[in-house]
């Protein structure tokens, strides 16, 4: 919206509002952190640029040097350099005017800064829950217990215990082993959704780095405890053995397919999302006119509150969908949970 | 055990089917790279593998899905 307001604000008539440029400007990450624009301002916070050079060691400088720092040259494109370092206006990367200079940039992005606030969130708050039932022990839940409780024994029993069935050599339900895990995935996934719907938010969850990071968590976590019986489904499927040539390779693939299916889900709709809502909004600024944004406004609040629905929404299936793939490498050979295979 | 199968929410429904889909997507995505590349590997003017992977991946995937729909 900011940036919108910018290209409208610095208004000259040959100007025109490109949507593109600004919808991408919202869902991909940045070395700055953009809130706003008011009038010709920007509320901008710089964040650290950390770059390592083979050979040379490790380069730390803010991003607002691409600002203060002189011109990479007095042509035509104009960008910020800094010892050499600028960011390419076209794909939003850094480069080095020296195109051969191979370098590794490590910089705390803008998604890099949202990950840590959400840690410091998601630590603050179950901590502090935590504390609270140390201290409360044997008494009725208060405050912000009182509204996680539902929740965790929702997932503790309707997605947990319901999926995850099978038994360890102890005789000890498995699901106990994997609820912190599938408790981890579920709050981080909700609550930096909700991070990335503010204004001025990171889309972090809609970036598919960070959604490959969560697939590969619960690929290590599905194999690190399977059972013979889940190989033996995966080498020797029941199906008639003419069609092993076929379902085999399908099965072994299969194992690379789930989670590349729960990285391309999460991302895809939250972008999804998030360029539904900004297209819109961008036709306020393309029409220029008062009575679009009469229809615009309230249709994106609608909007916005289902994407509220969709935050817990995709939190909930990349949970259920991590605990049907783990029961299924966990369960016993008398147990059959139709998405085992 | 055997009670979770039956009291299973529609949302788990949508949940597991949503997820066979994207499943089917990333099969047949996965069948038709690695049958271009086997193709740029072999150099055969007819790309057979092209045609023959995602194939695979489609009656897999059709299988599968056939396997995991309740039986009654």
């Amino acid at each position: 919206m900011s940036y919108a307001q910018e290209h409208a604000a610095s208004g000259h008539e040959e100007e025109t509002f490109k949507i593109g440029e600004m919808i991408e400007h919202h869902v991909v990450d940045s070395h700055e952190w953009h809130f706003a624009t008011v009038g010709h301002t920007h509320i901008t916070l710089p964040l650290p640029v950390i770059l390592y050079i083979p050979g040379q060691g490790v380069e730390v400088f803010s991003s607002s040097r691409f600002h203060s720092e002189g011109f990479k040259d007095e042509g035509e494109k104009q960008e910020h350099t800094y010892k050499g370092f600028y960011i390419d206006e076209l794909d939003g990367h850094l480069k080095n005017t020296d195109a051969s200079l191979k370098f590794y940039d490590l910089s705390i992005t803008k998604n890099v800064a949202s990950l840590f606030l959400s840690a410091a969130i998601l630590i603050f708050v179950f901590t502090n829950i935590a504390s609270a039932y140390k201290r409360r022990s044997g008494q009725a839940p208060k405050g912000m217990q009182s509204l996680f409780e539902p929740i965790v024994v929702f997932i503790r029993d309707d997605i947990a215990k319901a999926n995850i069935t099978g038994k360890d050599k102890h005789g000890q339900p498995m699901y106990e082993k994997f609820l912190p895990y599938l408790l981890t995935v579920f709050f981080f996934i909700w609550f930096n959704n909700l991070l990335g719907l503010l204004p001025g938010g990171a889309n972090l969850t809609g970036n598919i780095a960070v959604t490959m990071f969560l697939a590969v968590a619960t690929l290590v976590t599905t194999h690190i405890r399977s059972n013979k019986y889940y190989w033996g489904h995966i080498f020797a499927p029941p199906v008639p053995p003419a069609l092993w040539v076929i379902m085999v390779p399908i099965e072994v693939i299969g194992i690379l397919t789930k989670p590349i299916s729960l990285m391309i889900r999460l991302f895809a709709n939250i972008t999804a999302g998030h360029i539904i809502i900004l297209s819109l909004l961008g036709l306020i600024f393309i029409f220029k006119n008062a009575l679009v944004g009469g229809v615009v406004v309230p249709f994106v609040l609608f909007l916005n509150g289902i994407e509220l629905m969709v935050a817990i929404l995709q939190a909930y299936v990349f949970t259920l969908l991590s605990s049907m793939y783990i029961g299924s490498a966990v369960e016993g050979h008398e147990s059959h949970d139709d998405l085992g295979h | 055990m055997k009670n979770s199968t039956n009291k299973k929410s529609p949302l788990s429904d949508y949940a597991k089917y949503s997820g066979l889909a994207f499943q089917m997507m990333a099969t047949i995505a996965l069948g038709v790279w690695g049958g271009t590349k086997l193709d740029q590997w072999t150099g055969w003017k007819f790309p057979v593998f092209t045609v023959i992977l995602p194939m695979i991946g489609i009656v897999g995937s059709i299988i599968l899905l056939i396997r995991s729909l309740p039986k009654q």
